[in-house]
């Protein structure tokens, strides 16, 4: 059994140390003002332990973390260090919306650095093979910049150069103000626009799951801009998903409630024996496009999907499900990463609670983020950027 | 039961089938399709291999795109390789191969490899890590990878096509010709850059224009009429020379080859090359004057010449003639002395001016050879009755040996030969002192074609070797102390072989310094007369 030590001083309002078979693998402390000092304070707690070889930050937006106030504190650690600022935090059966999290792993992580998400002009691949050559790895945490344009391309280059050797489990950082700021650590400090790719040698379980289902479709992509849809079927894809959403919703979409109403109908992209990919549209242009997290290719065929809480929350728990059977080895006292996306909670609203509930353990410390978009393959699959998608990942850690 | 294609998987298909051939480059194009095929059918990793063959006929399959990019050097390709026709121990035919295809497997019971034909091209692998794909997906694949390969086909053949055009610029580019295309109106609608150079004109300026429209009005309609005749008769334009007007007002001569454009035997116009032979027509101006130039000094020389015979051997023939007569005198010792000097003297001096009037003939190609029925021992009896008085002046011993069977005749020039001997028998006199001088004649009749040989052989002072390549120069004597000593022009041994040539013989010549000195004469015997070759197949046998 593990041992769980609750400690409530100086603004720590939990700190975990699992301790199995007396060997301490995997520490996690956590704050709750999201101030810079208690980032400080919880990341020489944690580098202080010699056992922890690397640590994952998870922090809040809202903590207002800058380059100014945290990159010192980061060039201060001694062992590598990544993670990124998220709309929200998960810790346990509790999303915090100010605060982070420090987890300290007992792998060291070989980081690398991809910068320019948004340049069009940069051959990831070739920047893949040089930098990620001679690593290997059983896990690798992938955390993007949300609000960079060539995530997919950069999802597709890591399929292309690395295939599935290792299971990839992360998402996208940044802000739901969908201003792009610096929203990544790295030892050198807060970074924007970029990619960290953290190969560890720690067992990881990988399940994935949405619950979102078709409303209406297929719909061809008739023309589109990476992110962007411009047309379905011909016609200004913002007329088509409205027409379909008016009707499925009885509501109105006005110049002010287009993410309310849109949040519940997210587009999906078929694939051969799996749920479809979702594609979670943001905002609507004044052209009538619609732009989304994610890549849309065209060409390809969408559906206008929905959902409820029943079906959401069931595959949540689907994923935590998959996660543990993908495990290579016994789940108990293994730490869960829960990474689901910030709409999900948007959408669900109160019920988001059940959702937690569904994927917790009392036997699993769960730590995870609200993200723009999640990453996660278990090895099997085509290697996929996802959009309203629960993401379990059960470190053996 | 055919299980339904369902829309969903339908729709797969279709966006399969719109990600195929969107480039005409077949790495980007396959990387966009590869990409989607495994996305769309949810696989783990896969590649597309192309059928290659070397000059030799030897075969083998080669990754053009792979993902990941390291899937050729994994487990899983490892395995499922031994199924390929140039794997060791596989030993199928790339055809056998193909046909066997689609090939389908698992390892380690939860990876599934499928390997689909790409006609002509060659194949595509899919790898699953879920589940394996059902065999009417592959089946009802089959169109796409149809699709697939022509689209690959088509990537292959713009990749030649790009290099035959660098192949064809570059040489352009390296060529100092102009090379064009024209119309059915014979306007330029292509021009090289060469033209800049030769012209002075750009190719630009060139296009739309006509090639008359560079010439002077009197050279436009002598071309104009040229071509418009190899136009109706839709034939090749060969070597035209024509002179062009260069931006500065120079002319330039131009050889222009062209051939007729067709497109279902209607002529669309030409293409050709232009060539600037400016510099061969003022070479071939001056060598056409040089050459006029030395005719007319060889005129001059041949009416000198038979000025000269003429004027030289009249009264030449006079001094030996009226000799004669006087030889036939009573004179004194001391006067025949005197005469017998005057007739020596003037007898050579003619045998002097015969060759030096000769050797222009021979050199000029101007003597000709009138082959006769000749008879062998008549001409051998008519050059000892000729030399011997000679040889016998000097004391010499002088012979014609006949060794083995000679034909009784042949066809040749007789008097040629008989000069060409006499030469070489008077030449081995002059320099024999003592000794003999023969005449061996011998037949070959093992050489093709058989060679009547004449050596003249004798013990003579002989040649040093490091001369033996001069003596048949004209004027050339072995020293000038030999003309001093022995006289003579230096002559005759260039008149022999001159004349051994014109009779379709040679002269070879070996000699021992202070011992003497061997010339022989070897003449290919053409035509012998038909009843004679029995009598000589029958030599040959007895001979064996």
């Amino acid at each position: 059994m593990p041992t769980k030590i609750d400690e409530k001083r100086d603004g720590l309002v939990r700190n975990y140390a699992i301790n199995i078979r007396k060997n301490i693998i995997m520490i996690i402390k956590s704050g709750k003002t999201g101030s810079a000092a208690e980032l400080a304070q919880l990341l020489d707690s944690v580098s202080q332990n010699e056992l922890v070889k690397s640590i994952l930050i998870l922090a809040c937006d809202e903590n207002g973390y800058t380059p100014e106030t945290i990159n010192s504190i980061l060039k201060n650690v001694s062992i590598p260090v990544f993670g990124g600022i998220f709309p929200q935090i998960i810790l346990e059966k509790e999303n915090l919306g100010r605060g982070c999290i420090v987890a300290g792993l007992s792998n060291k992580a070989h980081i690398q650095v991809i910068s320019g998400l948004s340049d069009e002009a940069i051959d990831y691949e070739n920047i893949l093979e040089e930098k990620m050559l001679g690593i290997n790895a059983k896990t690798m945490f992938v955390l993007v910049d949300g609000l960079s344009t060539r995530i997919s391309a950069l999802i597709d280059s890591l399929f292309n150069v690395l295939g599935l050797e290792c299971n990839y489990i992360g998402g996208g950082a940044g802000s739901l103000s969908f201003k792009q700021k610096p929203c990544l650590f790295t030892n050198e400090g807060l970074i924007q626009d970029s990619a960290i790719l953290a190969a560890v040698e720690t067992e990881c379980g990988v399940g994935v799951g949405h619950g979102w289902t078709e409303v209406a479709g297929p719909f061809k992509v008739t023309e589109s801009e990476r992110n962007v849809i411009k047309t379905l079927d011909w016609r200004p894809a913002f007329q088509v998903y409205k027409e379909v959403v008016e009707n499925h919703s009885r509501r109105k979409f006005t110049s002010h409630n287009f993410f309310d109403i849109a949040k519940s109908y997210p587009f999906g992209i078929n694939k051969l024996g799996t749920e479809k990919i979702v594609r979670d549209p943001l905002m609507v242009r004044d052209d009538d496009s619609l732009v989304c997290v994610g890549e849309v290719p065209q060409e390809f065929y969408v559906h206008i999907l929905t959902g409820d809480s029943n079906s959401l929350i069931n595959a949540a728990r689907g994923a935590m499900e998959l996660g543990k059977k993908s495990f290579n080895g016994t789940v108990d006292n293994k730490t869960i990463l829960f990474i689901d996306c910030i709409s999900r909670v948007l959408f669900l609203e109160e019920n988001f609670a059940c959702e937690l509930e569904a994927v917790h353990n009392q036997q699993m410390p769960l730590i995870g983020a609200l993200t723009l978009g999640e990453i996660a393959n278990n090895g099997k699959d085509y290697l996929e950027f996802y959009n309203k998608t629960s993401v379990v990942g059960v470190l053996g850690d | 039961m055919i299980p339904l294609i369902t829309e969903h998987i339908q729709l797969l298909f279709n966006e399969i089938a719109m990600s195929i051939g969107n480039s005409l480059d077949l790495r980007k194009m396959l990387k966009e399709s590869l990409s989607t095929y495994l996305r769309k059918l949810n696989c783990s990793a896969g590649g597309v291999f192309m059928l290659k063959t070397d000059a030799l006929g030897n075969y083998h399959y080669e990754p053009v795109i792979t993902t990941p990019r390291s899937f050729p050097s994994s487990k899983i390709y490892q395995v499922i390789s031994k199924h390929f026709p140039n794997h060791d121990g596989a030993g199928s035919r790339p055809l056998d191969f193909q046909k066997n295809l689609p090939l389908h497997g698992s390892v380690e019971g939860h990876t599934y490899f499928h390997i689909l034909e790409l006609p002509e091209f060659g194949y595509i692998i899919l790898i699953k890590n879920n589940d394996d794909l059902d065999s009417f997906i592959i089946k009802s694949l089959k169109p796409l990878n149809i699709k697939l390969a022509r689209a690959c086909l088509s990537c292959l053949q713009k990749a030649r096509i790009e290099e035959i055009n660098t192949r064809l610029n570059d040489i352009l580019m390296s060529s100092e010709d102009m090379v064009w295309e024209t119309d059915a109106d014979g306007k330029f609608i292509y021009v090289s850059d060469s033209s800049k150079e030769l012209l002075g004109y750009d190719p630009h300026e060139m296009i739309g224009k006509q090639l008359l429209d560079f010439m002077t009005k009197l050279e436009a309609e002598r071309i104009e009429k040229i071509i418009s005749g190899k136009r109706l008769n839709k034939e090749p334009y060969k070597d035209m020379e024509n002179w062009l007007v260069t931006r500065d007002g120079r002319q330039i001569c131009m050889l222009t080859n062209g051939v007729p454009v067709f497109n279902e035997g209607k002529v669309l116009g030409y293409r050709g090359v232009n060539k600037d032979i400016t510099l061969w027509k003022n070479a071939e101006k001056q060598l056409i004057l040089a050459k006029e130039e030395a005719e007319s000094a060889s005129r001059l020389k041949s009416e000198f010449l038979a000025n000269i015979s003429h004027e030289i051997r009249t009264p030449m023939n006079a001094i030996i003639g009226f000799g004669d007569l006087l030889a036939e005198e009573s004179l004194n010792e001391q006067q025949k002395k005197f005469l017998t000097f005057i007739r020596t003297s003037a007898t050579n001096l003619l045998a002097i001016i015969n060759n030096i009037l000769d050797l222009p003939s021979l050199e000029s190609g101007k003597v000709v050879i009138n082959s006769t029925d000749t008879s062998v021992s008549q001409l051998l009896d008519d050059v000892e009755t000729l030399m011997q008085p000679k040889s016998n002046d000097k004391g010499l011993d002088f012979r014609v040996i006949q060794q083995g069977q000679l034909p009784d005749s042949i066809q040749t020039d007789k008097l040629k030969l008989q000069q060409c001997l006499i030469n070489l028998i008077g030449n081995a006199i002059k320099f024999t002192n003592a000794g003999y001088v023969y005449l061996i004649v011998s037949f070959d009749q093992e050489n093709q074609p058989p060679l009547l040989r004449f050596e003249v052989k004798d013990t003579g002072v002989g040649i040093p070797e490091d001369k033996l390549e001069l003596i048949f120069q004209p004027f050339i004597q072995v020293d000038s102390s030999t003309t001093r000593v022995y006289g003579g022009t230096g002559l005759g041994l260039t008149i022999a072989k001159q004349l051994a040539e014109k009779l379709g013989g040679y002269i070879e010549v070996k000699s021992v310094l202070g011992q003497g000195t061997s010339f022989t004469l070897s003449l290919p015997v053409g035509n012998i007369k038909e009843s004679e070759k029995d009598i000589l197949s029958s030599v040959r046998q007895s001979n064996a």
